[in-house]
């Protein structure tokens, strides 16, 4: 059984249909990639999944948990990274992980586990004490990362994840997503625009263009299917193949 | 856990929010006592110059028609200057209310008239005019008061020193030479049985003060009647924190996109809202405090420092400082509070920032406004069908409704008010609840949003 499952999607926006019967499977440990330009329909397959959305058709299922009849029950397994989420600036770093952590566990024991994970994820040293308004953007979208996986969710969902960060700091949360998988076997869902990132985090990846997959593979798989030497090579072609435009 | 993590984040939140809570305690309790001081600074402190130029030439009278005058009293045989008698009588009347005034008796006709707020002229044959036994001389004498209008002239100060010297003038020739003159002309008739009283007012109007239940009441009670009204407007104070906290509480959640995290998370979407709700009542009993803090420096300062009488022995009403009102008022400020933010929190959960959020919370919490505005001059009862219907849909009229049936002694009648307000303020709750649970919270009304 596939850790996720998402049949036929189909969403519209008043006239304008969004999601055009999306459909992938995900394995459970595995860092799957959703890659497509602006407006292809990332954001709102994420944020179905999440169960920020309801889909007017199709289906998601997670773990065995149908997502749109039972989100309660799937957001505990679930945790969701938005695109340029931000924390709350009013908290210290150390505040943001333990509102996160009090959600999500049971009791004191497990909030203070978490905690601990989260601020070795943040890796932000004594910054953690204070005030989040006082960070930098790279130092915010670490600490939104470690609040985001310190819950070891089954499955993670990561959009955009170093979207406006420097190449330091991007690096730096490829690393963060990268060990943490390895160490947790948690799954995760990942969409970005870089395709660099994409490569070196992703075991298999979905292009997706105008609201309907276009494509789903490992990046070698991808790259041999479409004569590209690299993977953004490969997604133009994909694009343009089926709708001639470029990425 | 659910609700308790919410309330946690909400209050961490908003007791480093500097902006919030100094808008939430420290305006309403200082503003009120600030405006007590300014009305106290702009009655006192205001420079106000009284001239008195009096051009009475006096008038030789027997010490006997001198008797019945109070001022005059003692005065023998000798030529009395009646116009001097009149002008320091003004000026002790003018000192009581506003002792820094400053004024002159200038005898006489000067060259040149000094610079003055506030001008009374005696005329010449003042004491002749007014101190002739003969009927057949009787005739008005004409004083002339003149009040310098400007700018500068317009404050609450001159006002009350020009009013207190037209009612001292008034009283002087009402209480004292119309009854000496009316008594002459009854001896004259040989109806010297017949009091003054009776030519000068035939008529006697007799007030008397009764509550809503028929019971009389005094001008002090009534004084805390008005008082009471006055409170209401501290629902209008007291809503202003809430709008500011619950627009950053909900649409900041969206502008800074931390409310997708929030609503991905376990908690419910009822816990998110309440926690909200309840951090918001917080803020309303810090907001309730301040405010009846506020209220009593502002009454007492206004009631011993404001000299609101011209004339001593003149009827006043005071605002007055009833501790179970003022009780009442916190407990009721709290429960408009919680129905602010209840009647808010729908509204802002369909804005998209937290400028538009206050935009129109703003507009919203006008309308309880206007309905304490109606209430403090009418009964709510008496609206017309269809606003009737709008005002008790709101939970605020049920605060106006409370307080009224709290000063008729009805504590059934406030007991109804207040579970009124609180099925409202429930009711809006379940519907934020709603719109938490829906899609309307991420994509607005606008359908068309984009997504990536």
């Amino acid at each position: 059984m596939s850790a996720v499952e998402v049949r036929d999607l189909w969403r519209s926006f008043g006239n304008k249909v969004v999601l055009k019967g999306v459909s992938f499977e995900v394995d459970e440990g595995e860092i799957f990639g959703l890659i497509g330009p602006n407006g292809a329909g990332k954001t709102t397959t994420l944020r179905i999944i999440s169960t920020i959305l309801k889909p007017d058709k199709g289906r998601v299922i997670v773990w065995g948990i149908d997502v749109v009849k039972e989100p309660a029950k799937a957001r505990k397994i679930i945790s969701y990274l938005p695109e340029e989420s931000d924390v709350y600036l009013r908290l210290t770093g150390y505040e943001n992980l333990k509102f996160f952590a009090m959600l999500y566990s049971k009791d004191n024991k497990e909030v203070e586990e978490m905690i601990e994970e989260g601020i070795r994820i943040a890796d932000l040293g004594d910054a953690i004490n204070r005030l989040t308004k006082t960070y930098s953007k790279g130092m915010r979208r670490r600490l939104a990362l470690a609040r985001t996986l310190m819950v070891k969710p089954k499955l993670a969902i990561l959009d955009e994840p170093t979207s406006g960060l420097d190449v330091y700091s991007s690096i730096n949360v490829r690393k963060v997503i990268k060990e943490f998988v390895k160490k947790t076997g948690s799954t995760v869902i990942l969409s970005s625009h870089n395709m660099l990132e994409v490569e070196y985090l992703c075991d298999r990846v979905a292009f997706i263009a105008d609201g309907k997959i276009i494509s789903v593979g490992t990046p070698g798989e991808l790259k041999e299917a479409y004569g590209a030497e690299n993977l953004e090579e490969a997604f133009v072609r994909a694009v343009k193949e089926v709708k001639g435009v470029g990425a | 856990m659910g609700l308790k993590p919410v309330i946690w984040k909400e209050l961490k939140d908003l007791s480093r929010d500097r902006k919030t809570i100094l808008t939430a305690v420290v305006l309403p309790a200082i503003m009120l006592p600030l405006m007590a001081q300014l009305l106290v600074l702009a009655q006192k402190s205001t420079p106000v110059r009284v001239v008195i130029i009096n051009e009475d030439k006096g008038s030789v009278v027997p010490a006997l028609l001198l008797q019945p005058i109070p001022f005059l009293q003692g005065k023998q045989l000798q030529r009395v200057n009646l116009g001097l008698e009149v002008a320091k009588l003004i000026i002790q009347s003018v000192k009581r209310v506003n002792p820094s005034v400053e004024a002159i008796i200038i005898n006489g006709t000067p060259k040149a008239v000094p610079n003055y707020n506030v001008l009374i002229i005696i005329p010449k044959d003042f004491s002749a005019r007014l101190l002739t036994l003969d009927p057949s001389s009787f005739n008005v004498t004409y004083v002339e008061v003149f009040y310098r209008a400007g700018p500068s002239s317009l404050g609450i100060g001159v006002t009350q020193v020009y009013q207190t010297v037209i009612t001292t003038l008034n009283l002087i020739s009402k209480q004292y030479f119309a009854r000496e003159r009316v008594s002459i002309l009854l001896a004259c008739c040989n109806a010297t049985k017949v009091p003054p009283e009776a030519v000068l007012s035939p008529i006697v109007v007799k007030t008397q003060y009764v509550s809503v239940t028929g019971k009389r009441i005094s001008a002090a009670e009534l004084g805390k009647m008005l008082s009471a009204k006055l409170l209401l407007f501290s629902i209008f104070y007291v809503s202003v924190p809430v709008l500011a906290f619950i627009s950053d509480s909900i649409a900041g959640e969206k502008e800074r996109k931390t409310l997708e995290t929030l609503l991905a998370s376990p908690v419910s979407r009822r816990d998110v809202v309440l926690g909200k709700f309840m951090a918001s009542l917080a803020l309303g009993i810090l907001a309730a405090v301040a405010d009846v803090v506020g209220l009593i420096f502002y009454i007492q300062t206004i009631n011993t420092q404001l000299a609101t009488t011209a004339v001593k022995g003149m009827p006043s009403f005071t605002l007055t400082l009833d501790p179970r009102i003022i009780a009442l008022h916190g407990f009721v400020m709290l429960l408009v509070v919680a129905s602010t933010a209840a009647l808010l929190m729908p509204i802002v959960s369909l804005t998209d920032s937290v400028r538009s959020a206050q935009s129109i919370g703003g507009f919203v919490q006008m309308i309880p406004l206007l309905i304490i505005l109606y209430a403090m001059y009418s009964d709510i009862n008496t609206l017309p069908l269809s606003a009737k219907i709008l005002a008790y849909a709101i939970p605020h009229t049920y605060a106006v409704l409370a307080i009224d049936q709290a000063l008729k002694g009805s504590w059934l009648g406030v007991a109804e008010s207040v579970i009124a307000m609180l099925i409202i303020t429930a009711a809006l709750l379940a519907i934020t609840v709603k719109i938490f649970e829906s899609e309307i919270l991420i994509t607005g009304f606008s359908k068309k949003r984009k997504t990536s």
